[in-house]
């Protein structure tokens, strides 16, 4: 048998470097920007576009799907041409690939800060985006397949398993939660409502960190750890035991986001016990990581790049304990909604997806330049730098978070709320929120230092475009013996297919109850569809972003019903497509805002919302939202009125024809009362008259005032006899 | 191997044949016989099995055998290696697996124990947890640490209500002009009201709490009544969830000394002048006086 001769495609792989490094500056800069805006309103910069709740998704979109996505891409296309020893299926699947994906993230950077967004959390783009990312995906999975048939090494090393099932459950995900009916070329309303659409968001949004952001990761640690470090990994078996339980597990722990929520008792158990499971599994992947490093720790002194790939790892290893501890319910209770979650989640995001990735490329652009790293020393300022970054920005945050935790929960002596006022407890972490910026312009100049060495880098080389290897085809033999596992290691479509059906059984098994099984959603007759008005006001909320600061989920502690109202129901939320529980209590929680019942803690008339929305600081002093006068002067845009109450009629909202036909007739009915009832009242006068603003019953404003008064309205109705339903 | 388990298997079955018989007349004494038989065969066998181990041991260390290289490669690990269970570099050529990657080897080193061990644990308090909140139901669900967190602090409540001494309510409010219940009042203004109100009672969103125009009414009966229940649909929330009974007082207290200080960027006035009820009050006094006069 002779040696092939073949060449690995190092261009796509420079390509994906070059789009790494520029879209996580973007994403760092928009993340300092949005948190600036929360110690100082004014870095909301005054106009629509760039207000807290519109480029909120943006951070999150272009850090993930930008930054870290094309650093997956960067890493698996140059590791998975050498583990399989030939060079990529198809460059122009490759170029497809890479373009294809560019446009999505431009997209994104344009549609969200003009408010375009389904409002699901790191799942914001709109249908036609997210059938292009479906298509996109499909042609990274075809290239990839591709390229794994037509191998040579006959056995698939352990960071190709990772990027199967990374593959296919990324799949998945995406196509399960982007079930939406569209309304406009622009618009569309989710599938599944309230509780469903919940349960089904937080089983995506927390496998896109398993999926999207883990196991790319360990299968790209796998292969750039031994690389560095120059030494074998430390245990196969282990590599194998916490491959299958790490993907079969992760799957359940969806319901760990909604304790303590509307969810039936029986998800969140099931959401806290799989998580409890996951920390073995999780540290599995760090210890094989750590311990690779064996007998090679010397060389951590001098690399700067095992520097980064033992702080990224260490810091994988306590945000996958932390998140277990997080979910246990006691916790749970304290951290959600807080801080401490935003300090979680970025230890993971900066230590383990930022510092791996910066590893990999101070390892692959030398590479592929065929030349040394232009300065070593920029690559050790960048560590400390980064690391100084973390530190900052998780110390701050946890403490914050704590804080303001337990200062919502506090009762003095005769069992009052201790901080009655919402404002008090944002007061006290401001401060916090400032060391949180300071910390993101230092990891951001690290990030610069680093993309200023690679350009130099790259100009003291050049480019190998196709880099020569040679390789024995693989062998036709039958393989017998071995370890057990060598079977599915030979057999990449088994290994999807398995894959696939170990992450559908956790998914399965909690959906199949939530649809099927109607006790899981209490029956409210009293709760009413929204009208027409409060439904365009729905979507303005949407639009604004409103949910990246505002729950509307009342959880069931004394010390919330005793500040929001009664706990929330999960048969309050049947109507609503999308859901809109928020993750984070930035502001206050406002599932109660329009109940006027007896006990009503938070109702506000519609005049102190006008004066709230044009300027949150008269109403509010020293309140950290932004203003948003636009909705005072916007004419609210009633053509599609009529055809979102026919796309909510298909989801099941129980509208007949009537309300369709009318749906504009009682709209403005609506709008007019209430316009009447605000051009009455001083302060609204006085804005106007002041700001010369043509204020008329058809603004904005008049429909998210509307939404706002709906909001826990209908539950006003007996909620004792609700209680003792079964 | 196979020896000691036969041994085990004797020793295990031996006192069932000793007491079959005796079993049916003291079937009580026979099985806590039987117990202890057990527990002493059982601590035998370890001490035996024990103290073969150790001479095995202390035969090999008489003979100089039991520094073998391995075991120095083991003993030369650093704390933390020892620490956490982890094999020496030098102990690998075992386990090299018989395949490499683009250059990329691989060990089949055992997982540290304290990992497998952590991980079993895990598993077995998973299926705990769910066997008491989802199986026999003995874990709370969360409505019920709800109603049970209500009813506990319903008790303190009620417990602090009555040691701040008597339950008023709108119909035998009075006023105080204490300076004692006044500082409380602003402390508790200061708290929950001025967000609407504003600093010194001058008025915002809600309206001057300073001038004599009130929209529901002033005098501290009328103040108590609407700080109690408040003015749902204005946007005046009802404080009596909140605010004991003594405490609505003090802040209705507070708000009335508030009158005449014309704060500065005070909002026009809006409601109706008060005509303060004890005027009406004296005049039906004075009446009854009349009346008696004429009467007489």
């Amino acid at each position: 048998m002779q040696k092939e001769n073949f060449s690995y495609d190092n261009r796509i792989v420079k390509n994906f470097a070059i789009a790494t490094a520029v879209w996580g500056i973007v994403g760092m800069t928009v993340g300092v920007l949005i948190a600036s805006q929360l110690f100082e309103p004014m870095f909301n910069l005054g106009n629509q576009y760039t207000s807290f709740g519109r480029i909120r998704p943006l951070h999150t979109n272009a850090v993930i799907f930008a930054f870290v996505g094309n650093a997956i891409f960067m890493g698996v296309y140059y590791s998975l041409q050498r583990l399989l020893k030939t060079r990529m299926f198809s460059d122009t699947l490759s170029k497809i690939h890479f373009w294809g994906w560019q446009l999505i993230i431009v997209a994104a950077a344009i549609t969200l800060p003009l408010g375009i967004t389904t409002s699901k959390e790191y799942a914001e783009l709109e249908w036609p985006i997210d059938i292009a990312i479906t298509l996109i995906w499909v042609v990274f999975g075809w290239n990839m397949f591709g390229t794994i048939l037509k191998r040579r090494e006959k056995h698939l090393y352990v960071a190709i398993w990772f990027y199967i099932a990374t593959f296919i459950t990324v799949a998945l995900l995406h196509v399960v939660n982007s079930f939406e009916l569209p309304v406009s070329f622009l618009k569309s309303y989710s599938w599944y409502a309230g509780v469903q659409d919940a349960l089904v968001q937080w089983w995506y949004g927390h496998n896109a960190v398993a999926f999207f952001l883990t196991t790319p990761f360990l299968g790209l640690m796998y292969y750039y750890m031994p690389k560095l470090a120059n030494r074998p990994i430390y245990s196969y078996r282990l590599s194998i035991l916490h491959f299958w339980s790490l993907i079969f597990l992760y799957i359940w722990a969806g319901p760990h986001h909604l304790l303590y929520s509307s969810l039936p008792d029986w998800a969140q158990t099931l959401g806290v016990i799989f998580s409890i499971m996951l920390i073995a599994p999780s540290w599995g992947g760090m210890l094989n990581g750590l311990l690779t490093l064996r007998g090679a720790w010397d060389k951590v002194r001098d690399d700067a790049r095992l520097k980064f790939m033992v702080v990224g790892i260490t810091a994988y290893g306590m945000a996958t304990f932390e998140g277990p501890m997080l979910s246990l319910k006691s916790v749970n209770a304290i951290a959600h909604f807080t801080d401490w979650i935003v300090a979680h989640v970025h230890v993971g995001a900066l230590g383990w997806n930022g510092f791996l990735t910066f590893a990999m490329l101070y390892y692959i652009i030398p590479k592929i330049y065929n030349t040394k790293i232009y300065s070593k020393k920029m690559v050790n300022t960048h560590f400390w730098i980064g690391t100084l970054g973390i530190l900052l920005y998780a110390l701050p945050m946890y403490v914050s978070g704590f804080q303001q935790g337990m200062m919502w929960k506090q009762f003095n002596e005769v069992g009052q709320l201790a901080y009655p006022n919402f404002l008090d407890t944002t007061q006290q972490i401001l401060s916090n929120h400032m060391w949180r910026a300071l910390s993101g312009v230092l990891y951001l100049s690290g990030v610069i230092i680093m993309a200023v060495n690679l350009v130099k880098t790259a100009k003291q080389g050049s480019l190998v475009a196709n880099e020569e290897d040679s390789a024995y085809p693989m062998s036709t033999e039958e393989e017998h013996g071995g370890h057990w596992h060598r079977w599915i290691e030979r057999r990449p479509v088994q290994l999807l297919v398995f894959s696939l059906i170990v992450v559908i059984i956790g998914g399965a098994v909690e959906f199949a109850p939530s649809f099927l099984v109607k006790s899981n959603v209490e029956t409210i007759p009293s709760i009413k569809p929204y009208s027409p008005l409060e439904l365009e006001g729905r979507d303005i909320y949407i639009r604004e972003g409103c949910n990246n600061c505002h729950t509307q989920m009342i959880r069931p502690f004394r010390s919330e019903t005793v500040r929001y109202g009664d706990y929330s129901k999960s048969g309050e939320y049947v109507y609503d497509h999308p859901f809109l529980w928020g993750s984070k209590r930035t502001g206050p929680d406002l599932g109660r805002g329009g109940y006027v019942g007896e006990n009503a803690k938070i109702y506000k008339p519609a005049n102190w919302h006008f004066q709230h929305m044009f300027d949150p600081r008269t109403t509010s002093p020293g309140s950290i939202m932004p203003a948003y006068p636009w909705l005072i002067t916007q004419d609210l845009d009633q053509s599609k009125t009529v055809r979102k109450l026919e796309a909510m009629q298909t989801l099941g909202v129980p509208y007949d024809e009537k309300d369709i036909a009318n749906a504009n007739r009682d709209l403005n009915k609506q709008a007019l009362e209430i316009y009447n009832e605000l051009k009455e009242q001083k302060t609204v006068q006085a804005i106007v008259l002041e700001n010369e603003i043509e204020f008329d019953e058809n603004k904005e404003i008049i429909a998210l005032i509307a939404y706002l008064h709906k909001l826990g309205r209908d539950i006003e109705v007996q909620p004792k006899e609700i209680a003792k339903q079964p | 191997m196979k020896t000691r388990l036969y041994i085990l298997i004797l020793l295990g079955l031996s006192p069932v044949s000793l007491f079959a018989q005796a079993a049916p007349s003291e079937p009580g004494l026979a099985n806590e016989l039987l117990i202890i038989i057990y527990v002493i065969a059982a601590l035998m066998l370890w001490v035996t099995y024990f103290l073969w181990k150790v001479s095995i041991h202390l035969k090999k260390y008489m003979r100089g055998e039991f520094e073998t290289e391995e075991q120095k490669m083991y003993d030369s690990r650093s704390f933390w290696e020892k620490f956490f269970q982890i094999k020496p570099v030098g102990t690998d050529r075992d386990v090299v697996m018989d395949h490499e990657y683009d250059g990329i080897r691989e060990l089949d080193n055992p997982a540290p124990p304290w990992f497998m061990a952590g991980f079993y644990i895990t598993i077995v308090i998973a299926v705990i947890y769910f066997i008491r909140f989802s199986v026999t139901g003995d874990g709370p669900t969360q409505e019920e640490e709800y109603l049970a967190e209500m009813a506990k602090f319903e008790v303190k409540v009620s417990e602090a209500v009555a040691e701040q001494g008597a339950d008023v309510d709108e119909n035998t409010v009075t006023l105080l002009t204490e300076s004692t219940d006044i500082d409380k009042g602003k402390r508790i203004y200061l708290t929950n009201c001025k967000i609407c109100h504003m600093d010194a009672g001058a008025g915002g969103t809600g309206p001057n709490l300073t001038d004599q125009y009130w929209l529901h009414g002033g005098g501290i009966k009328n103040i108590f009544k609407t700080v109690k229940y408040g003015v749902i649909s204005k946007g005046m929330n009802s404080w009596k969830g909140t605010l004991t009974p003594l405490q609505i007082q003090q802040v209705s207290s507070y708000i009335m000394s508030l009158e005449g200080t014309n704060p500065p960027g005070g909002i026009d006035p809006q409601g109706e002048i008060w005509v303060p009820e004890d005027i009406p009050a004296v005049i039906d006094s004075l009446e009854q006086v009349q009346d008696t006069v004429v009467n007489e």
